[in-house]
């Protein structure tokens, strides 16, 4: 069971799933502390130059990137390798950003990134505009000290947004970034302390939005699950790629008319993919004309 | 509602984004090139979009008449569609839109000029033809028309074609500025139907058939033309008491000489569309039913269900109607 107040985090997550669910790409770990300490994050040996924390029991894995857009698209490949992170996850980027008008400290939503070195625009995540605010978002490769346009400046997202957006749909990619810095107090060398400050003071809305987030990866979850027999069949007998396309249909079909029953009471006697599929096709239209589908 | 405006920058000083503008105070406008950067992104999920759309303003640049598929037309020699916008409100499982558009966000394009104009030449080069155009192709007509305002200019601007048809096709009760205006008798209002049990489970987020069928009727009494659209027939294992309880109850309240046209059609999807749709429900009943692929990659319930709808359907409406505005619709 999730640590106690955590209990919203909980997912039911099929045995053949991985345990991971919701991964965190941060830059800096005066950024990530607050995380680790709210998820209850466990440090992760990866005998590499990656640092990763992680809390099986709520499906949390956190990676430390580094500055900028390149080490943020390596740390996020990194993560999804060594945890071997299924496409239901959703991926969350969370800093610190400059913005062009007052307060600092607000928590924003960034719906639209783009790289002026790269021309290219990401539109990320499932909007959660009655959480935090949506704004625009520049990706820069130094701190920007203008502020020019009305947008928020980081270093990372533009290259969190192209890894991550390979991984999981766009809806389930995130950027979170708490403004640190604006024209009337620009940027700074600003102290860990500070920084993690102000991810603290943000805390209560990101635990919504992870809740959130939560239901969401749980939609996918249940779309894409397959049936813990289905996988046992599919270890134990060879089947083709389209075989396996078709047999994953039709035993949805199949459940649909049998809720009570398992692939056992169908009895298969020569267990081939082919037998398995007419078995179930055979069952399915049988009796097809009498089903109430509605 | 719509808490997001992503728009075009070209067209922001448009009189339609001004309307948009007026009627979403609240939304948060953000600029874009063209809206196939945020339309067309990859690894898109139809599903959880559907949860909150945005609204894209756009312009569009060509294909803004187009002709009907196969099969999809009624009694006139040429039948064309056109279409303002891209996605619905509603949320029904059945909607093809899912298997054509990888987003849920909504398209407006706000040019409606351009397609007046494309209409009008259409209308000239085929005048020797009859025709009709249907709206709501892509879209619902009216569901999006308090903040779009399409309807009316689409109207101002048919009623100055008497001989030609317009249709539009409509889940939405939202009626009072047809109301509010005199009827034109070359526009068909057609609204899509189910009975109650099919349409509560399918079609989400739609007013209830009870509303539609009061919003038909008001229509009706105000002078207007109404198509009904039985288009798809859903099968269940009491669909003929179920269709012919609609059917019966519709007849008793909208009269006969207010109704343009019927036509019905069954459930049915290219192949590639359905395996995308299916794939993006998690087995609801509708995607249980075992379907059959035919030889042209179209599908549907099957040659025995669909001659046994078919006749069924054809028949129950025969006892209202002259053959004559029954249609078929195969495309
Ligand atoms: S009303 Fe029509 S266009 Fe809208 S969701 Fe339903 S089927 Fe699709």
């Amino acid at each position: 069971m999730p640590s106690e107040g955590l209990n919203f985090l909980s997912k039911d997550v099929s045995s053949n799933s991985c345990i991971y669910s919701t991964c965190w790409v941060i830059a800096l770990r005066a950024e990530a502390a607050p995380i680790i300490k709210f998820l209850k994050l466990k440090n992760v040996n990866t005998q590499s130059n990656f640092t990763i924390y992680a809390n099986e029991e709520l499906g949390h894995a956190l990676i430390i990137s580094g500055v900028g857009a390149i080490k943020s698209a390596a740390a996020t490949a990194f993560l999804k390798a060594y945890f071997n992170i299924k496409n239901h996850a959703a991926w969350i980027n969370l800093g610190i950003a400059g913005y062009y008008t007052e307060p600092v400290g607000n928590l924003y939503q960034a719906i639209k990134v783009f790289s002026p070195v790269h021309q290219r625009t990401f539109f990320p995540g499932f909007r959660f505009s009655k959480i935090i605010p949506g704004t625009s978002l520049l990706t820069v490769n130094k701190a920007e000290t203008n502020y020019n346009n009305p947008v928020l400046y980081d270093m990372e997202a533009f290259g969190f947004c192209e890894v991550a957006s390979a991984f999981s749909c766009n809806e389930l990619i995130f950027v979170f970034k708490v403004v640190s810095d604006t024209p009337e107090n620009p940027i700074k060398k600003l102290k860990s302390s500070i920084i993690e400050d102000l991810i603290n003071e943000n805390l209560r809305d990101l635990k919504e939005l992870l809740s959130e987030i939560n239901k969401l990866s749980e939609l996918e979850i249940e779309r894409l699950k397959i049936s813990d027999e289905v996988i046992e069949i599919e270890n134990s007998i060879h089947f083709s790629k389209t075989n396996s396309f078709k047999f994953r249909q039709l035993y949805k079909k199949w459940k649909f008319a049998n809720p009570r029953k398992t692939l056992k009471d169908l009895h298969f006697s020569k267990k081939n993919a082919k037998e398995i599929i007419s078995v179930l096709e055979n069952n399915i239209s049988s009796n097809k004309k009498n089903r109430d589908y509605i | 509602m719509i808490d997001t405006v992503y728009f075009e920058e070209e067209v922001l000083q448009h009189p339609t984004a001004t309307r948009v503008r007026k009627a979403l105070p609240k939304a948060n406008w953000v600029p874009i090139n063209r809206f196939q950067e945020l339309f067309n992104i990859r690894n898109q999920n139809f599903r959880i979009q559907k949860k909150n759309p945005a609204l894209i303003l756009a312009k569009k640049f060509e294909n803004f008449v187009l002709p009907v598929p196969s099969g999809f037309g009624m009694n006139s020699n040429k039948n064309f569609y056109f279409s303002h916008m891209y996605n619905c409100l509603y949320d029904c499982d059945y909607c093809f839109l899912q298997g054509l558009y990888s987003s849920a966000n909504y398209v407006l394009f706000v040019n409606y000029e351009d397609f007046f104009e494309h209409i009008s030449h259409t209308i000239e080069k085929n005048k020797n033809d009859s025709q009709m155009f249907f709206s709501g192709y892509d879209c619902d007509s009216l569901a999006f028309d308090k903040i779009s305002g399409f309807s009316n200019q689409l109207l101002q601007f048919f009623e100055k074609y008497q001989n030609v048809e317009v249709e539009l096709r409509t889940k939405s009760v939202v009626t009072k500025s047809l109301i509010k205006r005199p009827a034109i008798k070359n526009c068909i209002i057609a609204f899509s139907l189910s009975p109650n049990k099919i349409a509560e489970k399918l079609d989400n987020k739609a007013p209830s058939i009870r509303r539609r069928i009061k919003a038909m009727k008001d229509l009706a009494d105000c002078g207007w033309l109404i198509g009904l659209r039985f288009d798809p027939l859903i099968y269940t294992n009491d669909w003929k008491v179920q269709y012919s309880e609609l059917i019966c109850e519709i007849m008793g309240q909208i009269n006969v000489s207010s109704i343009h046209s019927v036509s019905y059609g069954l459930l049915r999807f290219p192949k590639k569309m359905y395996k995308k749709i299916s794939n993006l429900h998690n087995t609801t009943g509708l995607f249980a039913f075992p379907l059959d692929i035919n030889n042209n990659g179209v599908t549907s319930y099957g040659k025995e269900i669909e001659s046994e709808m078919y006749h069924f359907i054809q028949k129950e409406l025969q006892r209202y109607l002259p053959a004559k505005k029954i249609f078929h619709c195969t495309g």
